[in-house]
Formats: structure tokens, C-alpha cells, sequence
């Protein structure tokens, strides 16, 4: 079975090369054979990588550790979740996996669009071919899973017990499948260049598979924050690092292009933006990929060091230039009669959310390589540290929340003074209310106070789109309260889906600003029976009563854990359970380094937040107590926006034709000259 | 090639090929190694009669502006309280444990660690020098930016004028439509039918 | 032994002459069979394109939104009433062109349930069908240049400049600006 594996990656190969070479052969030459053929190659190609990954997964399963990933990345008493989710724990077989959705991608969209798109499929086709191609020589020649040792260790080292989390098991995917579906949009931007047809249903299929990306992207994102908050211990979810970063790219540059999308629907101009930032966004995750896997940037996500960089690099640089040029060739044809009916309308707003949102995104690329460039021109290599992307993102993401709540008050097309006065004043009232209630209550902190009072502005905004617009249905189709909710969601998904998202972020954005009044007590000695007596960022007490500690084996592993009695203001909480990790493998020795598993009590106010550094003497433990304010808003925040995400996407269930395109065919023309006459 | 489309290409072209050579020798001389060692001791001379000028918040509040040489990209203070595996944070506090015993301000402590290390030690850089472009170039590129939408949306609303004004005083309405009651009925009928 | 070490070769093996054959085989259909495969396929489109909701037109979207910013408060009544002339008559003209292509469609779907090459049919359908006046509707007269209604061009050539005018009912020439109308 794993040899089966292996000779299908090499298959694979051969596939993905023969889809690209008939499919573009097939649309320049016009010739349907090739094209057809073409098409089989594509799901061919599907189908032999996922013999590859089913071989692989197979060996993991069966824990053959001749396999030099096999036995790097897992071992035989780990558990099963985690040795299905090995196949993603190291680079090459990561590598397989992404191969695997590209191409499973890439049959998806052949199999929709093939008659519907018929003139631009082949580019489109020919286009993800060659992008699997590339992933699968990639990983043929760069990380081959496939690869053997020389002799067949007993057991395998074992999976990095930070990734043993059940967040990490799906995180990777989440992540893979929107980093990958960006590739869709850039084969049909492909297409739709070649063949100079930029509008109409080409819209329509890029717009559900930017969506589509979105969605995962959002949910691997938030993923990754809450791995990294409950498993590295160091009270944080996001540190600007490197690999986070390159996440957050193609995030920012596809929601960019699902705003500016819509003034191509609703006005027709933005041609070459949009496309521009479907090639961006495609750009951007492979630059990620780039960053992530070489080893260029120095990162907690220590795939580090392999010969995949280079590949990445090249395939990088040549796509840009290709497309570059290509671009420049279709300038013509994205032309569009552009034409605004008033400088301040909606219109004008989606600009500028779109310069914030790439601002962001240029600004976290400029940090992230900007200790190469520094030390390309001053040769001394510098630091740009967390600090860095706060203080300078912070603004610009204040600016994007201004804009969440200045947008929808704005009509498309046209507003006038009066009325925008009208529109914005409960909502700043709102906002200026909270301001001055928190600085009443004595919050001080200057960007916390600019946080919430946009928060405010924003979801009042929000709450008044919702409300209006029943007010509105009730009075337009004399629908009932209820109707006239549930009917203003579901007839526009898109925009109160969206809206939803937006509050998702609203929520997001508070929860982040709890961060500013984060707390802390490091290093604190606890013997058994001892109290620490600790005040939270509310002015509350707390205190811990360390029980001591115990040691167990479960599983992999060897547990020593310390229990703390808590009591908030008096009040028992319970008890919290910190431990320190040693892995082992199935002879018992040890494999990786110790690990810690924090203890967490979530509250909607605040995290309490307990860390087990280490021992001082075998009675004594030293802990860090974290309280951080409001986290539990962060991950609620990432939930109701892809809660959002399903509303937009959700398939429009009723299939019914406009009224007011009479059907007109052959044999009624007739009848109907005789009406007209 | 018309003048834009080599605008366009310039534009993109020159960053790539730029950043590619930067890339390329960043990538081969890259060695990241998440449990290497990374410090070198930084032990200067304590200074006579030396008092300790720094208390232990003080010392703390400095090492969050120290940049942990492991590729942790965590700060100092952070990094030795929660990362169990880095050796590099906690030798690099015993060092500045040593220097503020020695009778070091924190001025002092950074500028011994910066001539050992060089400027990577610092989480952020200095405002000084080539830096100076890290720091504001994001900022000047988007003000560009927001330039540029502006003068665009008024290229597009002159547009709209030019477009109106022709339509007027040309006397040629080329958007002058009659309709049949028929077809204004199909319009209306869906306008208010809303189950789209 | 002989069976563990070559058992997976075959089977390898024979996948990927499956896969080849499969691959392969569209290659080897004669010229016919290859134009009846596209003309299924292009059915197909017509027919799946036939079943997607259809979106309204720019125009008519946008007084859909029109109406309901005013309804919500956003558009000033004054606002309205510009965008709301504006726009009915783009909206008027995107509705013919639909009905244009509408009636293209349905040619080519008749075409396709008929067995045909539905782009053929559609051709046909366009070729035969009569002109049409976009105030007065379709002419009795299969080679009427003006209405008999109203005296509007019907869509062809400009009698001064020789543009084509897409327009239906213009009365004017949108390239050079010539009155169109017989009256």
C-alpha cells in the first residue's frame, strides 16, 4: 500500500504535467479533445494524490518506521487523533496534504464550471495543473514523504507535544484550506485574462471560492490564536511572529477584495484592482508558504530549514512576472466607464476600507521582511519585535473600525449632508457616551477608550442596519416583526451576513483592547498549603491555595501536576489543575523536552491564567498567574464571524426566474408581435 | 507596449527583482534552531563601590525591551517566564542580574548588550538612521495611497459631470428611453417582488 | 515473498495504465464523436446556466437599493428622486438587452433538448427572428429599417456615419450624433 503510495505521487506527476500541457495546448489551438482529456487529467491527478496520501496515512497507521517521517513524526503509543493529524505535523507530509486539497480543489472547480465556462476552462484547468505540478514536484524532490532511512528504528520520535492539542489537529487544515483556495481565484483571474471575459458568471465563481478562502483562513486564524493561548504559556495570542503573520496576509488582501468586489457588481468599475487583488491574495499565501517552510524569518514555528525555500522562491518570482505581464497586456480590456455620483457615498467609503486593509497588510509584510532589507543595506541584522506591528497597526486597524460602522451609513452612489448628519448621530452619541462613562468609571488607557467608543459606534450602527431595515420591509411589504427579520437576512444574505461578520469583529476588537489592562505576577513560589493572595485588573481578590503536587503516567507521558484552590472575593472557584508534561516514548524514555499544559479559568471579564515554570525544590512550585481581561470575547468574536461567513455563503435555497424578463422564445415571438402591434 | 502597461510592469517588476537577491541569500544563510545556542555571555567589569541602580520591576520593565535571540520572537522577560525549553532568556537575565549588581543603569546594560550582540538584542529598533524608513514608510505609502483615491474618485465624479453636462447641452439625450406600459409593469413588478 | 514485494508494483502498475486509458481516451475519438461530446457539454452549460438563480441586473439592483435606502433614510428625498430617473431608464435598457438574450437562450435550449448544436440554433433563432422597436415592440415586417409605429431606426447601421446602433429606439446616433428617426 505505501509503495502503491509512492509510485502514485510519480504518477500524480505525470498527470498534473499532462493537465496543464493539453488544457492550454486545448484552448489556444481550440482543439476540444485536448481539452476533454485536459479535464480527466485534472481529476486523474485528484485521484493519484490521494492514493499517495491514503499510502502515507497507511504507513503512519501501521507505524512503519522505515519512513523517515513516519518515524519522525509520530510514534506507537500515540494517540490515534494525533496520528491522523501527524500527516500534517511535519513538513513533507504538510506538503502532500496541501498538494491534496490543490488538486482536490482544482477537480471541484473543473467539475462545476466545465460547461458552464467552456471558453476560459482550459486556461482555468491548465492553470491549476500547473500550480499542483508544482506542489507535487515540490514535494517529490524537496520533502518527499515517501523518503526512507537506511534501517528501521523501533519506534518513531514521536509528535512535538506542543501539537498534541486538539486545536492543532484542526488548525493546519483550516488554515491549508483557505491558503489553498486562493489558488481558484488566481487560475480564474488566468482564465478570464486569456480570454479577456472579466465579468458575469467569471464574478460570480471567483467570488464564492474568495469566500470560500475567506472562511477557512478566518477560522484557521482563530484556531491558531487559541492553540498558541492555551499551549505556549506565555498568556498570548498573537505575537506578530513571522508564520502568524503570513497568515494574516492573504486574510487582509481577500477580505479587501470581498469589498471592492462589489462596486465591479453594482458599478462595473475596479476591474483591474479586483483582479490585482485576486493575484495578490494567491501571492501572498505563497509568499507565506515561502516564509513559513524556508526558514528565511526566524520563527516559533520551527518547520525551519529544509530545501523546499528555494523552490517556493522561484515559483514565487516567476508568477509574479508572468502575471505582471499578463496583467499588462488586459489593460485595455478592464477598462471601464467609471463614473461617481458623489464623492462621498459608499463607494468612496469601500476605497478606503480597501486602502486600510492593504495598508495592514503592507505594513505587517514591510515588519516581517524588514530585518532582511535592513541588513541587506546596513548589513547588520535587526529585530522587529511585536511592538513594532502594534504600534503601528493599531491605527490603522482603529481607522478600519471607524470605517465598519462609517460604511453602511453611507448610501451607495450618492449621500447629502443633512442626511449624513442625520444617520450619524445616534450612533456618535453612542459612542461618545461609552467614552465618558469608562473614563467615569476611571479607565485612563488612551487607545482603550478610542477602542471602545468605536465598538460602540459601530455595533450601534449595526443594531440600527438591523433594525431600519425591518422597519423598513414592515412598511415597503406590510410584513409582520418577525417575517420582516428573518426575511430582510435571508433575501440578502450578502449584506447581513456581512454585517453579522462586522459585529464579530466589533467583538473581536474589544476583547483585544481588554489586552492593554493584562496583569500579571511572575515567578511566584507556592509550597504546599501556602496562599498568594492576588488583586485582578477589576480591583477583585484573589487567592490560591497550592494543595501540592502529584505525579501520574497517562497515555505518552508523565504528568506532575499542582492543584490551586481558588477563591474570587472570598468565594471558592474550584480548583485548577497546572502541569508539567514529560513525553516518552513506548520503552519509556524520554523524547522532546518537558512541556506545560496551563491552567485556565475562563470568565466572561477575565482569564485566570496559571503557569507552571518549574520546580524550585521538590515542594515547592514556581508559577506565573496571569489575569487577562476579556479573552473569552476573542474567541466568541472568531465564532459569530464565521457564523457570518455561513450566512453569505449559505447556497440561495429557492430557484425561481425574474419577473420581469418575459420568456421569450421562438414560438412565442409570434404571439407577442401580435400583442405589441 | 503602451505607456501603461509599462508603468505596470515596472512597478512590479522592480520590487521582485530587488527583493529576490535580499530573499535568495537570506534563505542560504538562514540556521534557525529553535533549541541552539544563541547567547554570548555579556560580563563586564562590576564598577567600584557598586550599588544596584535598578529594582526588580525596573529590571523587569528593561527586559521587555530585550528581544530574545531565539526564534521565539518573544521579548526577554517573557520568553525566561514561559518558555521552557529557551536556555538563552534565563543566561541572558543572569547577565543583566550581574550588571545591575555591578552598579549598571539600564542605558549601561543595554548599550554592553548591544556591543555584543549588536542591534537584533533591541524588540524594537532605534528611530535612527536606515531604521527611520522602517518605521515610516508604511505610513507614507498609505497617505500616498489615500492621495491617490482621492484624486481618483474626483477623476470619476468629473466624469460623471462631463457625461451630464454633454447629455444636456448637446441636445442629443442618448439615455433618452420611452417605454411602453408594458415594460414599466415587468420593472415594477420587479422592484416589488423582492425574493431575489 | 515474490507476491509482498511485487504485488503493489502491479497494482501501481495497472492504476496508472487505468488512469492513462482514461486520460487518453478523448484523444482517440474521431472528429463527430469529439463535436457531439462538446455539443452535450455545451447543453449542459445552457441547461445548468438556465437553473442558477438569476441576479438582477446592475440597474435594477441598484433602484432595488435605491428604494430601500430611501425607505431606511440613508437617501435624502431629493437624492432619490435624481438616482430613481437615472436609473429606471439604464434599467429599462438592461431589460430589453435581457430579453435579447433571454430569447437567445431559450432558442439555444430548445436547440439542445432538439439534439442540436445549441449555439447553431441560437444563430438560426437571431437570424430569423424580426426586428424590434424598443417603444412599439416586435415589427410584423421581417425587413423593417424604421418602425411602422413610431418611425424609430430599428438597430443596424447609422444612415450618416454607418456606426451600428445597439440601441433599440434610439432616435439619435451615439457616434455621430444623427437624427435616426424616418419622421
Amino acid at each position: 500500500m505505501i509503495l502503491v503510495g509512492e509510485l502514485s505521487l510519480w504518477v500524480a506527476i505525470l498527470m498534473a504535467a499532462w493537465t496543464t500541457t493539453v488544457s492550454w495546448a486545448g484552448g489556444y489551438q481550440r482543439r476540444s479533445d485536448l481539452v476533454f482529456s485536459g479535464e480527466r487529467a485534472m481529476y486523474a491527478t485528484f485521484a493519484f494524490t490521494t492514493v499517495a496520501s491514503i499510502g502515507l496515512w497507511y504507513a503512519i497507521f501501521t507505524h512503519d518506521f522505515s519512513l523517515k517521517f513516519v518515524s519522525s513524526y509520530s510514534s506507537r503509543n500515540l494517540p490515534s487523533v494525533y496520528l491522523f493529524s501527524s500527516f500534517w505535523a511535519g513538513q513533507a507530509g504538510s506538503m502532500l496534504f496541501w498538494t491534496l486539497i490543490l488538486a482536490g480543489y482544482g477537480a471541484l472547480a473543473v467539475f462545476f464550471n466545465r460547461h458552464r465556462l467552456r471558453a476560459m476552462m482550459p486556461w482555468v484547468t491548465g492553470t491549476m495543473g500547473l500550480v499542483t505540478l508544482f506542489f507535487l514536484l515540490t514535494t517529490a524532490f524537496g520533502a518527499n514523504p515517501f523518503e526512507r532511512l537506511d534501517w528501521v528504528p523501533a519506534d518513531g520520535r514521536g509528535m512535538n507535544p506542543q501539537l498534541q492539542n486538539p486545536g492543532m489537529a484542526i488548525h493546519p487544515p483550516m488554515l491549508y484550506f483557505g491558503y489553498v483556495a486562493t489558488a481558484v481565484p488566481f487560475a480564474f483571474a488566468i482564465g478570464a485574462l486569456i480570454t479577456r471575459q472579466l465579468d458575469g458568471e467569471w464574478l460570480a465563481a471567483v467570488r464564492r471560492w474568495s469566500l470560500l478562502s475567506w472562511f477557512f483562513l478566518t477560522i484557521g486564524i482563530v484556531l491558531g490564536m487559541w492553540w498558541a493561548y492555551v499551549e505556549l504559556g506565555w498568556s498570548g495570542y498573537w505575537a506578530w511572529d513571522a508564520v502568524e503573520n503570513s497568515s494574516l496576509l492573504p486574510w487582509l488582501s481577500g477580505t479587501a477584495f470581498l469589498h471592492s468586489i462589489m462596486i465591479q457588481e453594482k458599478r462595473g468599475m475596479l476591474k483591474k484592482w479586483n483582479v490585482t487583488l485576486v493575484v495578490l491574495t494567491f501571492l501572498l499565501s505563497i509568499l507565506g508558504t515561502f516564509i513559513t517552510r524556508s526558514g528565511v524569518i526566524e520563527s516559533v514555528h520551527a518547520f525551519a530549514r529544509s530545501n523546499v525555500g528555494p523552490w517556493f522562491l522561484w515559483f514565487l518570482i516567476i508568477s509574479t512576472i508572468l502575471t505582471a505581464v499578463l496583467v499588462s497586456t488586459r489593460l485595455k480590456d478592464m477598462e471601464a466607464k467609471a463614473e461617481l455620483e458623489s464623492m462621498v457615498s459608499r463607494e468612496a467609503a469601500f476605497l478606503y476600507n480597501n486602502l486600510v486593509l492593504v495598508g495592514i497588510a503592507f505594513t505587517t509584510l514591510w515588519g516581517t521582511l524588514f530585518p532582511i532589507l535592513s541588513e541587506w543595506v546596513q548589513g547588520e541584522k535587526i529585530t522587529v519585535g511585536p511592538p513594532f506591528f502594534n504600534s503601528v497597526n493599531t491605527p490603522l486597524g482603529l481607522l478600519l473600525l471607524a470605517l465598519t460602522g462609517i460604511g453602511p451609513l453611507i448610501a451607495w452612489r450618492r449621500a447629502s449632508s443633512a442626511n449624513l448628519k442625520r444617520q450619524f448621530l445616534a450612533p456618535s452619541i453612542v459612542g461618545v457616551l461609552a467614552v465618558v462613562v469608562l473614563l467615569a468609571l476611571g479607565m485612563r488607557h488612551f487607545y482603550a477608550l478610542v477602542f471602545y467608543g468605536l465598538a460602540a459606534f459601530v455595533a450601534t450602527t449595526i443594531t440600527m442596519e438591523f433594525v431600519k431595515g425591518i422597519g423598513a420591509r414592515r412598511r415597503m411589504y406590510q410584513e409582520n416583526l418577525a417575517t420582516a427579520g428573518v426575511r430582510l437576512v435571508v433575501r440578502n444574505r450578502r449584506r447581513y451576513g456581512g454585517y453579522v461578520v462586522h459585529f464579530g469583529v466589533v467583538v473581536m476588537f474589544a476583547a483585544f483592547a481588554g489586552s492593554y489592562f493584562k496583569k500579571d505576577y511572575a515567578e511566584v513560589d507556592l509550597k504546599t498549603g501556602d496562599t498568594f493572595t492576588a488583586t485582578d485588573p477589576w480591583g477583585d481578590t484573589w487567592t490560591f491555595t497550592s494543595e501540592g503536587m502529584n505525579s501520574f503516567e497517562t497515555l505518552n507521558r508523565r504528568v506532575t501536576a499542582i492543584s490551586l484552590v481558588a477563591t474570587y472575593n472570598g468565594k471558592p472557584m474550584g480548583r485548577m489543575l497546572a502541569e508539567k508534561r514529560q513525553h516518552f516514548d513506548s520503552n519509556k524514555a524520554e523524547t522532546f523536552e518537558p512541556s506545560t499544559e496551563v491552567a485556565i479559568m475562563e470568565m466572561a471579564r477575565q482569564d485566570v491564567y496559571v503557569f507552571f515554570s518549574g520546580l524550585r525544590d521538590a515542594d515547592t512550585a514556581v508559577l506565573t498567574f496571569n489575569f487577562n481581561p476579556l479573552v473569552i470575547w476573542v474567541w466568541i468574536g472568531g465564532f459569530i464571524m464565521a457564523f457570518g461567513g455561513v450566512i453569505v455563503m449559505w447556497p440561495q435555497a429557492e430557484r425561481r426566474e425574474r419577473g420581469y424578463v418575459a420568456e421569450l422564445s421562438p414560438q412565442h415571438d409570434g404571439a407577442l408581435v401580435g400583442a405589441g402591434v | 507596449m503602451t505607456r501603461r502597461a509599462f508603468f505596470v510592469r515596472t512597478a512590479v517588476l522592480a520590487p521582485v527583482v530587488l527583493a529576490a537577491p535580499a530573499l535568495l541569500r537570506a534563505q542560504n544563510s538562514s540556521t534557525v534552531n529553535m533549541n541552539g545556542d544563541f547567547y554570548i555571555p555579556v560580563r563586564p567589569a562590576p564598577k567600584p563601590n557598586a550599588t544596584a541602580q535598578l529594582d526588580d520591576d525596573a529590571i523587569q520593565a528593561l527586559e521587555r525591551t530585550l528581544a530574545c535571540p531565539c526564534p521565539c520572537t518573544l521579548d526577554v522577560y517573557t520568553c525566561r517566564t514561559t518558555d521552557v525549553l529557551c536556555t538563552n532568556s534565563p543566561a541572558i537575565h543572569r547577565d543583566v542580574v550581574r550588571m545591575v549588581e555591578g552598579g549598571y543603569t539600564g542605558d549601561e546594560i543595554v548599550s554592553q548588550l548591544m556591543d555584543v550582540y549588536g542591534q537584533r538584542i533591541l524588540a524594537l529598533p532605534r528611530k535612527e538612521g536606515f531604521n527611520l524608513v522602517g518605521w515610516f514608510f508604511p505610513f507614507v505609502a498609505i497617505g500616498t495611497g489615500g492621495l491617490a483615491i482621492a484624486y481618483l474618485l474626483r477623476t470619476w465624479r468629473n466624469n460623471a459631470v462631463a457625461a451630464a453636462a454633454l447629455a444636456t447641452t448637446s441636445g442629443v439625450r442618448s439615455i433618452g428611453v420611452q417605454a411602453t406600459d408594458e415594460e414599466m409593469e415587468r420593472l415594477n413588478a420587479a422592484l416589488r417582488d423582492d425574493s431575489r | 515473498m515474490f507476491e509482498s514485494a511485487s504485488l503493489p508494483l502491479i497494482l501501481g502498475t495497472l492504476l496508472a495504465l487505468g488512469a492513462l486509458s482514461y486520460v487518453l481516451l478523448p484523444l482517440l475519438n474521431t472528429a463527430e464523436e469529439t463535436q457531439a461530446a462538446v455539443s452535450r457539454s455545451a447543453a449542459k452549460g445552457v441547461a445548468q446556466q438556465a437553473n442558477v438563480v438569476k441576479e438582477d441586473g446592475m440597474a435594477v439592483a441598484a433602484l432595488r437599493e435605491i428604494e430601500f435606502d430611501r425607505a431606511t433614510g440613508k437617501l435624502s428625498d431629493k437624492d432619490y428622486d435624481e438616482l430613481k430617473v437615472k436609473y429606471t431608464k439604464l434599467a429599462l435598457l438592461e431589460l430589453r438587452e435581457q430579453d435579447d438574450a433571454s430569447y437567445v437562450r431559450s432558442a439555444a435550449q430548445e436547440g439542445a433538448a432538439a439534439n442540436e448544436d445549441p449555439v447553431e440554433a441560437a444563430v438560426r433563432a437571431v437570424q430569423a427572428r424580426r426586428p424590434k422597436c424598443g417603444t412599439c415592440g416586435p415589427r410584423p415586417e421581417s425587413d423593417s429599417v424604421y418602425c411602422s409605429g413610431c418611425g424609430s431606426y430599428l438597430p443596424g447601421a447609422c444612415g450618416s456615419c454607418g456606426a451600428t446602433v445597439k440601441l433599440p429606439g434610439a432616435r439619435f446616433c451615439d457616434s455621430c450624433g444623427g437624427a435616426l428617426a424616418a419622421a
